[in-house]
This record gives structure tokens, C-alpha cells and sequence, in this order.
């Protein structure tokens, strides 16, 4: 083969649709235990603003969503994969401790609207070694 | 190969300025130091993930499409059970814990006890096995050790000719005798045969229900008064659980023993995810023989493990089994409740079914007896255009299905064994039923593309023979 690569060769790759086409009316990913709290009238408490239905949402099932998203994660090309040579990016390599870090607890699940004396951890302090 | 991208030198790591004293190694260590690393691959970190991820999309994998692995139960794994595994305490709990700072991992392993013997019908569980086989070499070991309590540990183990290939295997590993009992023409035990086979010389009947075939033996009852009427036991391999769990308990029906495999049923991890799990559960007359420690419950309410068991069969497994796979399991069973399981077994029923349904007539039914969980057919009408089960199964790939399990069991000659579980959408079953009628079509017009199948992957058909007698296990620099 005249351009034969060393980097790339055929393979198997499912096609995939939109997942609102895989759409099944009452399907659902979630199922919750029996009620175990007094039961809530949400017409009486929010009126106008209840929503009966969900709207035009994709109803499937949990290995559905994974699948979806699995296979599309295979059509895809990315750093993590190889070369991103896109002039004027910089499309450099996303170290995986940046992703730890963004992941713990503390800072994962921060809001906006906490007070400030808890946005101002003592952890200033215990980020400088002793 | 990564140790192919490696460069000498070359590190992933870089370590911050020293700020304790340092340590003279070959002082502390002398002959023991470690001067290099031996055959290390050196690479980047971007090169490991690149490696890693690039090795991922050429995998296909339950969390791709149907895996219709007979025998094998390969359902979805669901993303609540590893939520739960990598929780801080359970995922970084260590075997050597003190028992009182470990109270939540061993409640954990009674719970699901508690779930697995409610189950299975049984009074008492092991679940030390690290899988289906393991536990059965447990079972039986249990079995001989109760025999022998008797007096005689007895010379045989009756095996069915539909058993998983494990069984025999299992009995000649304890050191017993295998018989071979022929099935019927429904595809089951044989039980006028099995009363002329069983003497003082059989120890257990090993049995799997319902069986390959998909069966259920509706003669269970009758099999169990067989063996129990003369002091045999019945040794039930579990890996079909899948079409049993919240409809009938195996010892409701004369079970004395049985393995289940987590990593079926219980949704843990399969194949390359595994580890895999295999708990022993058996009747209080078999308890004294549980492999040690078991978890005992103590006055004070706390948990504890018991390793005072003079009648032991000894331990089968370092530490406490695979732990990360109870915690799975317990998550699966919790999440479900037992209208859910109850629920599952009937749509894997369902779906094989539906599967039987569509697919019979185009591919030959060599038994015809009501099947349960999986279904199993026979290349013999494609066999006519030179067209064996394992071409069948090659070409399945390139219409995006991991191919079924195939020639075995090995009554059916020829066997292309389907076994879809719970787990898949009927959207899914319709293209599985589709891609087979396909191929079906395909053997009459233009058998060759089935033959020399698969066309779209990166390695066509590899040398199987070669793989199996010359196996290649460990890369070398020098080839």
C-alpha cells in the first residue's frame, strides 16, 4: 500500500442515532424506593408553575444512556487519543491531577450562594506546609 | 506493546524538593536494594493515557451493545454499584483492619449473607470462592469432607453430559470418579437412568438448573429423593441463577449445596472487569464445613470472624474473597428490592424468548422442550452450504454484536447458545434478530462473505489452534 500508516487502521464502529430517536414513552433509567415522607400536593404549592409532563425528553433505559454516549465516545478524536496540531489552540495535554483536585468533595459540591466565612477555608492555612 | 514507546530516561512523575532527611537506602535495605527498575516501560504520562484510551475503543464491551454470551450472563453492570465500591471507607479498607474498626465492611458481608441464603432458600454461605469454578472445588471439598464425617468419602460424582466442562473437572480436582448420566430427549435429567446409576459409591450429583440448555429439570424433586435416599448429596452449579432468583429456591426444591456466581447474577464484573465471585451456600447440615473464618454475630451486637472450626474444610481464599464484588452485589440486590429481582428474571426469561421466537426456523431448534433464560439452536441447516457455528458467530461482529457462545453445550452438535439477560431494550433484541436472519440469508446467497468473516475489524481470523497449543503469555524484548 502506497500511504500505508502506522497509526491508524479499520475497525468496527456501531452506528449510532439521536438518543431522542431511541425514545420509548414510559420507559425510565431510575426506579425509587416507596415513599417514606408525609406526600406533597405540588399543584397546591406551586400553581401555574407545575409541570404535568416532561416535556419532549428521551425516555430509556440506564444501559441505553451508557451505550449512547460509550459509542459516541468511540467517533471521537481527541487529545487523550493523539496529536491536536490546531494552531493558535494549544491544545496541550489536560493533566489527570488537575482532574483530581476539581473532584474532591469540598470543592466539587461548593455553591455560590455559601456564606463567605465557609468559602474561606481554614485550608489557606493548611495549604502551607508548616 | 508500551514497552515499545518507552525511552530511557524518560518520567511521568516529578517530585517536589526532599523536605525530610533523606535515607541511605542501601543501609536500611543492603542486599535488598533495588539499584534499577528491570524491564520498565518509560513513557510520559501522556503516552500512558494515550495507550490506555486507544486500547479501550478497540474493545467491545457490555457498555457497547448486546453480548449475548451464552451461559455467561453478561448483564450491564449498573454505574450505582461502582459509586458505592469507591466510597473512601469501603474502597480503601484494608483486610487487616481491626475487627472493631471494620464493623461496617463485615456488616456488608452478613447482609449479603443474609440476602444470598433468603435467595437461594439455603441456611448457611461462604464467600470466600474468587469464582464459579473455585467455589465449586469448595462445594465439593465440603462434600467430601461430609462424606468422610460419615466414614466414607465415597468414589464418584454424577455429572450430566449438558454440564459446563467445570464440573468434571471440579470432581477430578477432589480426587473423585466421574460418571456420566445421558439426557433424555428433552434435554434433560434422565431420571429412570440416574435411579439405576445411584449406589453408596456416589457422593453428589452436580447439577445445573435450569440446565445448558436453558431447562428447567422439572423432575428436580425427584432427583434430589433419588441421591438423598442413598446418602448422596445434590450439588447445584448456580451460573443459571439468573432464570431462578425471586421464583424458586433451589432449597426449596432438595438442593444440599450450591455456588452462585456474583459476576452473573449479581451484576459484578465480568470477563475483563472482573474480579469475579463465587459464594458457597449450603443447608445447616453442611455448615460445620464452611470454609474459616466465617462472620458470626456477637452477644454484644457487634461482628466478628469466627476461625474456631475444628470441622473445617480450611481457608480457599487469602483475606476475605473479593470484597469490592459483596459490596457490588449487596448494592444490585438493595437497589432491585425483591419485586425488582423478581422483575428481572422474568424479562431475561422474556428476552430469550423472544429471541427463540424470531430467530426459530431460520436457524435450527434441536430441542423443543419451553426454555427459560437462554436458548440454544444448531448450525444444521447452515452446515448444508459449509457454514459452521463459529463462522456464524465471526460475522455477528461486523453487525456490531459480541458473537454468542459457541459448540457447546456439547449435546448439540454444531451449538450456537443465545443468552441475551435482562438487560437489553427490545430495540436492541429486534437488531440482534435482524443481523441473524441477515447472516441466515447471507449462507444462501453468498456463503463466502460468512466464511471469511469478519470483514471489518482489525485482525480477521487469527489462529485459534496455534493460540490454544503455542499460547504467547508474556511479551520479550527479544521477539
Amino acid at each position: 500500500m502506497k500511504h500505508f500508516t502506522r497509526k491508524a487502521t479499520r475497525h468496527t464502529s456501531q452506528n449510532e442515532g439521536l438518543i431522542f430517536e431511541k425514545s420509548s414513552a414510559g420507559k425510565a433509567a431510575w426506579r425509587l424506593p416507596l415513599l417514606d415522607v408525609p406526600e406533597v400536593d405540588a399543584s397546591k404549592l406551586l400553581g401555574d408553575a407545575e409541570r404535568k409532563d416532561l416535556g419532549n425528553m428521551p425516555e430509556v433505559s440506564e444501559i441505553e444512556i451508557i451505550r449512547h454516549f460509550t459509542r459516541l465516545s468511540t467517533w471521537n478524536y481527541a487529545i487523550d487519543l493523539g496529536m491536536y496540531p490546531l494552531g493558535s489552540c494549544t491544545m496541550k495535554y489536560n493533566p489527570r491531577v488537575n482532574e483530581v483536585v476539581a473532584r474532591l468533595d469540598g470543592l466539587a459540591n461548593a455553591h455560590p450562594y455559601q456564606p463567605e466565612q465557609t468559602l474561606h477555608p481554614q485550608s489557606h492555612a493548611s495549604y502551607e506546609p508548616e | 506493546m508500551i514497552f515499545e514507546k518507552s525511552s530511557a530516561g524518560k518520567a511521568a512523575w516529578k517530585l517536589p524538593p526532599l523536605d525530610v532527611p533523606d535515607v541511605d537506602t542501601s543501609k536500611l535495605l543492603g542486599n535488598s536494594e533495588r539499584n534499577d527498575l528491570g524491564n520498565m516501560p518509560e513513557v510520559s504520562e501522556i503516552e500512558i493515557i494515550r495507550h490506555f484510551t486507544r486500547l479501550s475503543t478497540w474493545n467491545y464491551a457490555i457498555d457497547l451493545g448486546m453480548y449475548p454470551l451464552g451461559s455467561c450472563t453478561m448483564k450491564y453492570n449498573p454505574r450505582v454499584n461502582e459509586v458505592v465500591a469507591r466510597l473512601d471507607g469501603l474502597a480503601n479498607a484494608h483486610p487487616y483492619q481491626p475487627e472493631r474498626a471494620s464493623q461496617g465492611a463485615l456488616r456488608i458481608m452478613k447482609t449479603l449473607s443474609d440476602c444470598l441464603t433468603e435467595i437461594t432458600g439455603m441456611d448457611a454461605i461462604t464467600l470466600q470462592p474468587a469464582a464459579g469454578a473455585h467455589g465449586e472445588l469448595t462445594g465439593l471439598l465440603m462434600v467430601r469432607a461430609y462424606q468422610q464425617s460419615k466414614g466414607n468419602p465415597r468414589k464418584k460424582i454424577l455429572i450430566p453430559d449438558s454440564a459446563h466442562g467445570t464440573n468434571p473437572a471440579t470432581a477430578a480436582t477432589v480426587g473423585y470418579a466421574v460418571e456420566n448420566l445421558k439426557s433424555n430427549a428433552q434435554g434433560m435429567v434422565d431420571v429412570a437412568a440416574l435411579g439405576a446409576q445411584m449406589n453408596e459409591d456416589v457422593a453428589a450429583l452436580m447439577l445445573t438448573n435450569p440446565n445448558t440448555l436453558g431447562v428447567f429439570e422439572q423432575e428436580i424433586h425427584k432427583i434430589a429423593a433419588i441421591l438423598h435416599a442413598k446418602g448422596g448429596l445434590l450439588y447445584m452449579d448456580g451460573a443459571n441463577m439468573n432464570a431462578l432468583v425471586g421464583k424458586v429456591r433451589p432449597g426449596d426444591f432438595g438442593v444440599d449445596l450450591m455456588h452462585l456466581n456474583l459476576h452473573k447474577t449479581f451484576s459484578t464484573p465480568h470477563g475483563g472487569g472482573g474480579p469475579g465471585s463465587g459464594p458457597v451456600a449450603v443447608k445447616q447440615f453442611l455448615e460445620p464445613f464452611l470454609p474459616t473464618p466465617v462472620v458470626v454475630a456477637k452477644s454484644d451486637g457487634t461482628l466478628a470472624f469466627d476461625y474456631c472450626r475444628p470441622q473445617s474444610v480450611g481457608r480457599v481464599r487469602a483475606f476475605h474473597g473479593n470484597f469490592g464484588m459483596f459490596v457490588r452485589a449487596l448494592a444490585y440486590i438493595l437497589a432491585n428490592g425483591p419485586d425488582g429481582l423478581r422483575e428481572t428474571t422474568e424479562d431475561a426469561v422474556l428476552n430469550a424468548n423472544y429471541i427463540r421466537q424470531g430467530i426459530e426456523g431460520t436457524y435450527d431448534l434441536p430441542y423443543l422442550t419451553p426454555t427459560m433464560h437462554e436458548v440454544v439452536f444448531s448450525d444444521r441447516i447452515q452446515a448444508k452450504k459449509g457454514v459452521k457455528t463459529m463462522d456464524i458467530a465471526k460475522r455477528l461482529i461486523d453487525y456490531g454484536f459480541h458473537p454468542y457462545t459457541t459448540a457447546f453445550p456439547l449435546i448439540v452438535p454444531g451449538a450456537l447458545m443465545i443468552e441475551p439477560t435482562e438487560s437489553e431494550s427490545k430495540e436492541e433484541l429486534d437488531l440482534f434478530i435482524e443481523a441473524m436472519k441477515s447472516i441466515a440469508a447471507e449462507v444462501e446467497e453468498d456463503a463466502e462473505t460468512v466464511l471469511s468473516a469478519p470483514h471489518s475489524t482489525r485482525v480477521s481470523r487469527l489462529d485459534e489452534t496455534a493460540a490454544a497449543r503455542k499460547p504467547v503469555l508474556r511479551w520479550k524484548p527479544s521477539l
